[in-house]
């Protein structure tokens, strides 16, 4: 029998409204941010050295951002619709297509000295190549994902296929070589700070993908828009029965989610200073392993799972060069023993 | 109570079911359900367990399509209509496992029931003087409810925007004698605001209380139609439908 309360009862109403008891065990999201710093204060002990350990933490947050705006789109796609889209790698590989060619046009304001011009060029570039990745995204539904709901193994084939043909168009319209451009004057070398030095264009992605996070929570937290996703995301069919339009509301999170996946891209190509025409293909690998520890649904799980994976790769990378390439998935090994459901599970309706 | 003039025939029903077949999967689950769903009074779908009852509130809200007959809302078919559609017709549904969204608040559970203006006034007042708790517990994320006051909010966020029809799909499963009182309190005074419902309910008890109308199902199919009261008084046929009887479950 459950627990009898007498406020289901009687009509005496407390004037004000409780105040919600949140107990660290229920705080699941918590628990798991809760290992980020964690993971760098080991980091630290182990590497010793303050300089190196700031120059790898900011290099591995600068990657976790990046890695966090690429896979935002995936994770919520999912989470909303159920369906698993791995022609997401696509829309990272034309942001940095079309980014690139937007910023090399533009060699006036990208090859200045000033600081405003070489973001107002970045900035051209993202606009640009977040429309035109939106854009394909709305076709991309259209034409593929539309006609597969509900089969996850036809979901994954046609996607992959629509991952292919994105890139053979990329070779159509860009060739097949590599296109490298040094970063604008603006975002090369570092400022020092007491001795120690941050790299520019890290503090920038560490910058960018920060505000990125914060504006998403508050679009969740805050808005109708926001509230109707993560009620979707629980239970769709339920949305549906309130007489809101979820297909309509999938496909804004599938452009949104695609022109995000665009300026991961271009971030990561400025960074690398070189982009290839299958740069989406091997960052999709990267971007599915953290949406499964973050949560697959969850932003909160996703941003997490990101700077883990982000500040991991760099300490691992740093203390033992050969367990680099495994430190990815073992971490993901160790997160699933722990969570199944990844880091931050989405809530299957209080069941 | 309920007078006989609201069961005269020549007021049009509010819901008409005619020969509905669905399939799911390959399996046929409904095969020729049909009844009507009286304005301003609660028809209870009664029937042992895996017979269809759930089901016919999928196919009417739209979850489930059906493959043959028709349904019809205020006389305009709906049967081919997706659930946003259904939903917007005046349809509200309260789903076997409440459909609460566990991770937002009570609050905002409430804000995506109200789809058509905002969360405040009367109507408000209303809800959360018909259920205290929501009040109480506003600020909380609703996984944290009770599996009683879970229930009320499921009920809460269908009839926080008017509706025609109320479909409710057995609201006492698994809750404690004292709070199926309480629920029966809010569905009566439901009741009061003429509010026409269609209610699965397998408390032979709660569906005498508040049953008006009775549609028995079984095997995918209505069994029998007609007034609540001449069941209830009727166990011979309540332990052939049912197989069990009235008294034992109060």
């Amino acid at each position: 029998m459950t627990a009898y309360r007498s406020t289901e009862t009687t009509a005496e109403v407390p004037a004000q409204p409780l105040k919600p008891r949140t107990h660290w065990r229920q705080r699941r999201d918590l628990q798991a941010a809760a290992i980020v710093p964690l993971v760098a204060l080991v980091a630290a002990v182990l590497i010793g050295d303050l300089n190196a350990w700031l120059t790898l933490t900011l290099a591995g947050l600068a990657m976790g951002m990046m890695l966090f705006i690429m896979t935002s789109g995936f994770t919520l796609v999912f989470g909303l619709m159920d369906v698993l889209n791995f022609g997401h790698g696509a829309f990272i590989s034309l942001g940095a297509f079309c980014g690139f060619s937007v910023m090399l046009s533009m060699d006036g304001w990208r090859l200045s000295d000033s600081l405003w011009l070489n973001l107002g060029a970045f900035g051209a570039a993202a606009i640009v190549a977040m429309t035109v990745a939106a854009l394909m995204a709305w076709l991309f539904e259209r034409i593929l994902v539309r006609r597969v709901y509900g089969d996850h193994l036809m979901q994954i084939l046609i996607t992959m296929g629509g991952l292919i043909v994105a890139e053979q168009l990329i070779y159509v319209f860009w060739g097949g070589h590599d296109i490298p451009m040094l970063k604008p004057p603006a975002f090369q070398g570092g400022v020092q700070w007491g001795g120690l030095v941050f790299e520019k264009y890290r503090l920038l992605a560490v910058v960018l993908g920060g505000l990125l996070f914060i504006g998403l929570l508050l679009v969740f937290k805050r808005t109708r828009l926001g509230l109707l996703i993560r009620a979707g995301v629980e239970n769709r069919e339920m949305v549906e029965s309130f007489g809101y339009n979820v297909r309509r509301l999938f496909v804004l999170v599938f452009m949104a989610g695609s022109a995000l996946a665009a300026l991961g891209g271009i971030m990561w190509g400025v960074y690398d200073e070189v982009i290839t025409p299958h740069l989406g293909q091997s960052l999709m690998i990267t971007v599915f392993i953290v949406a499964i520890i973050g949560g697959l649904g969850s932003i909160e799980g996703c941003f997490i799972a990101a700077l883990l994976v982000g500040l991991l790769s760099n300490y691992v990378g740093f203390l033992a060069p050969k367990l680099a390439l495994v430190s990815t998935i073992g971490l993901m090994v160790v997160v699933l023993l722990w969570r199944p459901q990844g880091l931050v599970p989405v809530s299957d309706g209080g069941k | 109570m309920m007078t006989d003039a609201t069961t005269d025939a020549r007021v049009m029903p509010m819901l008409t079911l005619q020969d509905v077949h669905t399939e799911v999967d390959g399996y046929h689950i409904l095969e020729g359900v049909s009844f009507s769903v009286p304005r301003h009074q609660v028809t209870m779908l009664l029937g042992r367990n895996g017979v269809g009852k759930t089901s016919t509130l999928r196919t009417i809200m739209g979850l489930w399509r059906a493959n043959r007959g028709t349904i019809a809302l205020n006389g305009e078919n709906i049967e081919s209509l997706n659930t946003m559609n259904i939903a917007r017709k005046g349809l509200h549904y309260v789903p076997e496992n409440m459909g609460i969204f566990a991770s937002l608040t009570v609050g905002e559970n409430l804000r995506i029931a109200c789809r058509s203006q905002r969360l405040e006034g009367e109507r408000l007042d209303w809800v959360l003087q018909l259920f205290p708790a929501l009040h109480t517990f506003w600020h909380w994320p609703a996984g944290h409810l009770s599996g009683g006051q879970k229930q009320m909010l499921a009920i809460a966020r269908a009839v926080i925007e008017p509706c025609d029809l109320l479909l409710v799909d057995e609201p006492s499963k698994g809750l404690a004698p004292a709070i199926i009182q309480n629920l029966i309190q809010a569905f009566e005074a439901l009741k009061s605001e003429q509010t026409t419902i269609l209610m699965v309910e397998q408390n032979l008890h709660m569906a005498q209380r508040l049953g008006d109308h009775l549609v028995v199902m079984e095997d995918g199919r209505t069994l029998h139609e007609g007034r609540m009261a001449d069941f209830a008084t009727d166990s011979k046929r309540q332990a052939e439908w049912l197989g069990l009887s009235m008294e034992a479950s109060v």
